[in-house]
């Protein structure tokens, strides 16, 4: 098993989110991993939602170090 | 050269060994010949109404072709009566007064025959009194012991009835046979100790006669739980003295005891919160002359460090234990594999692939020659490899710090702004 | 140094590999640590071999350091150097149950240990005005001037040679002995304050009424000499060596290509003819025979140097005695004629007598010739001191090691007689210490 592999997937599928002006608005965690919701919040006025089902220890803890690291705004909208 | 010498609550003693309270303190005679082998003090057996013992009395936990890795008894407190016992300490003090002499005292629940023991020993000259609050064998079938040692009222009850009486600095040793420690270091100090002892035995059976299907040790046919002590406890122990270091509730000196047989356990339970050690099992393996290299070495430990006491290692560790949701998630390390040291056993393979994260992989060298190597990207670091390596120097745990630090306490405060 | 001086010299390293780290801790974590241990009582200078062990496995190598050289103050040449089969090792109690410790070994490792890190294990004693005269600087010398320095007396060793160390520094192969570990032990005693004045001769140099009157004591340990003459034919050629000197210039450095392609025959059978017969097969020579006049059995080498010889490549010819050297026209060994011996009786040594055979010599073809056939005491030196002695032994006082003349004691192969104990580096050192210890018990009402 390479998990790695998984991690950089769910990662990739972050960053694109993140590059495309979404912001996390809510995440809730319970046995089957980590659900985080995503909204649109460009300057176009769009405000397309999207929600990632995170599995990989990896991912999970790298949401939690984007919030520490201020990489995305902080407070829900 | 560094000064040995320590100050326990009050007692002082040259150097940080003690020998703990069980069959190598049970005489004058051996207490005698200890002291002049450089033990610094010495707990004398349990005293209390003299019990009769059967035979036999111990057992041993042989593991790997060495024997004594853990230690099983049966034996109980003192079998003499307790003038014997006062007249040998008396002589025993007067012939060593630079040695520290604490008696162990073990009785009834009661006020009454803890005032009673307490003056009776301090008359003969002790240097202070341990409360036996943890065998778990035998005595706590009568309400002594451990049966007592596991109930924080009557831990702290009887710690004020001894304090009562007491002229000297009381000792509570407490029992591993509870969930929690700090409850009854928390009772022991409530009661006014001026210090504690951990830790007693631990409840144990050793084993049991493949071929005549009797226990270990067994008497006529039968058998019955004893103490475990010896090296295999020294991480129980070494944890339950660490978890009370780090209480603030508990200001009072630790004694630490279990599984100590040499310099580098000493300097370990001392590194994390004992102002001196006990030793039992270790001596009556190898003898009293244990302890000239426990002196020695733990003198060239402190030359070495350039320390001048022994006391200045008291609790430099405990900062450094902390509970589980304060450490780093993003601290990384990474096992790696040298291959001028590896000696092709394959076992970090096969426990990485079995019961790890399958990150320790096969891979052919130009010359043809099999070797391993890690996939460090998926390796989570939890160092099985290296402790299943049997070759020094063969895989090497790399730490790959992080520039920011976060704790699960951390995270989960960040995530609860998120509904998380 | 060109390509061929160096691979002279790698082929001098130590043939025995330092124990590896791990083997170090498994076997110092078999020992059982006895009590009132055999090894101790069968190591001549009783070191409390379980201690030092127990040492290294609580990681405290200098204690472990300390607990050796109290007790032997060559002990990283006798780690190397000791029969040990014959002493600690074989009084292992685990001989009988699985395999003796291998305590020479794991001495050697925290030596090693102690020549790498050079902790400081003892201190000069007070100065107490006593001065001590020692010749000699080989095992027994330096053993009793490291003892005399700790208890406080002023020590200064003679020493003919250009380095001190005696036999360890000169005279034992530096594949088994590499001269540095005995000039480190040298500098240990250096470091207490004992003066040892090297290229000087007692006797040449210092004239011996000086030493007698300059000093309180005077302790001799001068050894053994040169391999003395084999009394036959020919011992003039060019090509007969002396194994003594033999290896005291390898061990010198001097390495030449002179033994090359060589068919060599050592006389003798003893360590040193082993000692000079591996030499010679590292320096080249193709063919090396040891020769000697009685059997196997009575050969005084030690087992474990016979095995090495054999490995080496070695040929044993027994029962043979060299009559003649033969040589060419230009003075060159050409062979050595030997006669057959048979075995008779024994003789006053327990060994039985060798008789020669009569009309039946057979000739070894040979370019070299070694003789090894025990060792010349300086007799001349001891008759000039005035001290009794049989044949060059010097006779002493078997508690107080003093000699015929109460100023003067004598220790080491000076006092090595025929048939009591043995010449060993190690009892040696045992004997400086004893010497070093009467002194102290002498001169102790006079401080």
């Amino acid at each position: 098993m390479h998990e790695h592999q998984f991690y950089l997937e769910e990662k990739q599928k972050i960053d694109t989110l993140l590059g495309n002006e979404f912001r996390i608005v809510a995440i809730n965690e319970n046995l089957s991993g980590m659900f985080v919701a995503f909204k649109q919040m460009g300057d176009q006025g769009n405000t397309a939602h999207a929600t990632l089902h995170l599995l990989i220890p990896e991912t999970r803890k790298y949401v939690t170090n984007l919030l520490l690291a201020e990489k995305v705004d902080q407070s829900p909208t | 050269m560094a000064d040995l010498h320590i100050d326990f609550a009050g007692i002082k003693s040259k150097n940080p060994f003690w020998l703990a309270s069980g069959p190598p303190t049970n005489t004058g005679y051996q207490v005698q010949r200890a002291f002049d082998a450089g033990w610094g003090g010495a707990v004398w057996k349990t005293l209390g109404d003299p019990v009769i013992n059967v035979t036999s009395r111990f057992s041993g936990l042989n593991y790997g072709g060495q024997r004594v890795a853990g230690f099983n008894n049966i034996e109980l407190i003192t079998d003499r009566p307790l003038e014997v016992n006062l007249r040998e300490i008396r002589e025993t003090k007067r012939a060593y007064p630079d040695h520290a002499i604490i008696a162990s005292l073990m009785v009834e629940p009661k006020q009454e025959k803890w005032h009673e023991i307490v003056k009776r020993v301090e008359d003969v000259g002790v240097d202070g009194l341990e409360l036996n609050f943890g065998c778990p064998h035998g005595m706590a079938e009568r309400r002594m012991g451990s049966a007592s040692g596991q109930v924080p009222d009557l831990v702290e009850k009887q710690t004020y009835w001894t304090k009562e009486a007491a002229e000297t600095p009381v000792i509570v040793k407490l029992t591993p046979n509870i969930t929690d420690i700090t409850a009854t270091a928390d009772a022991a100090v409530q009661g006014g100790a001026d210090a504690i002892s951990m830790i007693n035995t631990i409840n144990s059976l050793m084993g049991v006669d493949l071929d005549t299907w009797n226990t270990f040790p067994n008497i006529a046919g039968k058998g019955t739980h004893g103490g475990y002590s010896g090296p295999a406890v020294k991480p129980i122990a070494l944890s339950m003295v660490a978890e009370c270091a780090t209480q603030p509730d508990i200001q009072v000196p630790i004694s630490g005891i279990g599984g100590i047989e040499n310099w580098q356990d000493a300097v370990e339970f001392m590194l994390m919160g004992a102002s001196n050690v006990q030793v039992c099992t270790a001596a009556m393996h190898h003898g009293f002359r244990i302890v000239e290299d426990m002196i020695d070495g733990l003198t060239n430990y402190l030359d070495e460090k350039g320390l001048n006491s022994a006391m200045d290692l008291v609790g430099q560790s405990v900062s450094k234990y902390k509970k589980w949701g304060d450490l780093d998630l993003n601290h990384k390390r990474v096992a790696r594999i040298n291959q001028d040291y590896c000696i092709h056993c394959n076992k970090c393979h096969i426990s990485c692939e079995d019961a790890a994260h399958q990150c320790i992989e096969f891979y052919t060298e130009s010359d043809g020659t099999r070797a391993l190597k890690v996939r460090e990207e998926d390796c989570v670091g939890c160092n099985l490899c290296s402790i299943v390596c049997p070759a020094d120097g063969a895989i090497e745990m790399i730490e790959q710090p992080s520039d920011v630090s976060m704790t699960w306490n951390e995270r989960q405060r960040l995530i609860s702004v998120f509904g998380g | 140094m060109d390509s061929a001086a160096t691979h002279a010299w790698k082929i001098f390293d130590e043939v025995k590999p330092d124990m590896k780290p791990k083997e170090v801790m498994e076997e110092a974590n078999r020992c059982l640590f006895c009590y009132d241990a055999p090894c101790m009582k069968a190591c001549p200078t009783h070191i409390d071999v379980p201690l030092f062990i127990k040492k290294i496995t609580t990681g405290n190598m200098k204690g472990s350091a300390r607990i050796i050289m109290e007790a032997n103050p060559v002990a990283a040449t006798c780690a190397r150097v000791c029969p040990t089969e014959e002493l600690c090792e074989g009084a292992c109690v685990l001989n009988d149950a699985s395999l003796p410790i291998m305590i020479g070994d794991l001495q050697r490792h925290t030596m090693n240990w102690a020549m790498k890190n050079n902790p400081q294990l003892f201190e000069a004693g007070e100065q107490n005005g006593k001065r001590v005269a020692v010749i000699g600087a080989g095992p027994a010398g330096l053993s009793s001037a490291r003892e005399l320095a700790r208890y406080g007396y002023q020590v200064t060793v003679f020493e003919k040679q250009a380095e001190a160390g005696g036999l360890d520094t000169y005279g034992i192969v530096p594949f088994r002995l590499p001269k540095h570990v005995a000039l480190w032990e040298v500098e240990q005693i250096k470091k207490l304050g004992v003066s040892i004045q090297t290229n000087t001769e007692v006797g040449k140099d210092v004239s011996i009424q000086a030493v007698l009157d300059g000093f309180d004591a005077v302790i001799l340990a001068i050894g053994m000499a040169h391999v003395p003459p084999l009394g036959i034919p020919g011992e003039e050629l060019d090509g007969v060596f002396d194994a003594i000197q033999l290896i005291e210039r390898v061990k010198s450095g001097h390495v030449t290509d002179r033994f090359s392609g060589k068919k060599a025959v050592v006389i003798g059978a003893g360590n040193t003819a082993i000692d000079a017969a591996t030499c010679l097969k590292r320096l080249g020579a193709a063919r090396v025979q040891i020769v000697y006049r009685r059997s196997e059995k009575e050969m005084t080498a030690y087992p474990f140097e016979y095995r090495f010889a054999k490995e080496e490549g070695i040929e044993f010819r027994w029962q043979t005695q060299p009559k003649r050297i033969e040589g060419d026209e230009n003075g060159n060994v050409t062979s050595v004629v030997c006669a057959p011996i048979m075995l008779g009786e024994k003789d006053a040594s327990g060994r039985r007598r060798p008789i020669e055979i009569d009309n039946a010599p057979f000739a070894i073809n040979a370019d070299i010739v070694v003789k090894a056939i025990g060792q010349m005491r300086d007799i001349p030196l001891i008759e000039a001191f005035d001290l009794a002695h049989d044949h060059g032994v010097v006779a002493v006082d078997p508690l107080t090691y003093q000699t015929s003349n109460p100023k003067v004691y004598a220790a080491g192969d000076v006092i090595f007689g025929n048939g009591k104990g043995e010449a060993m580096v190690v009892a040696a050192a045992e004997q400086g210490k004893k010497t070093a210890q009467a002194i102290h018990e002498q001169l102790l009402s006079k401080i």
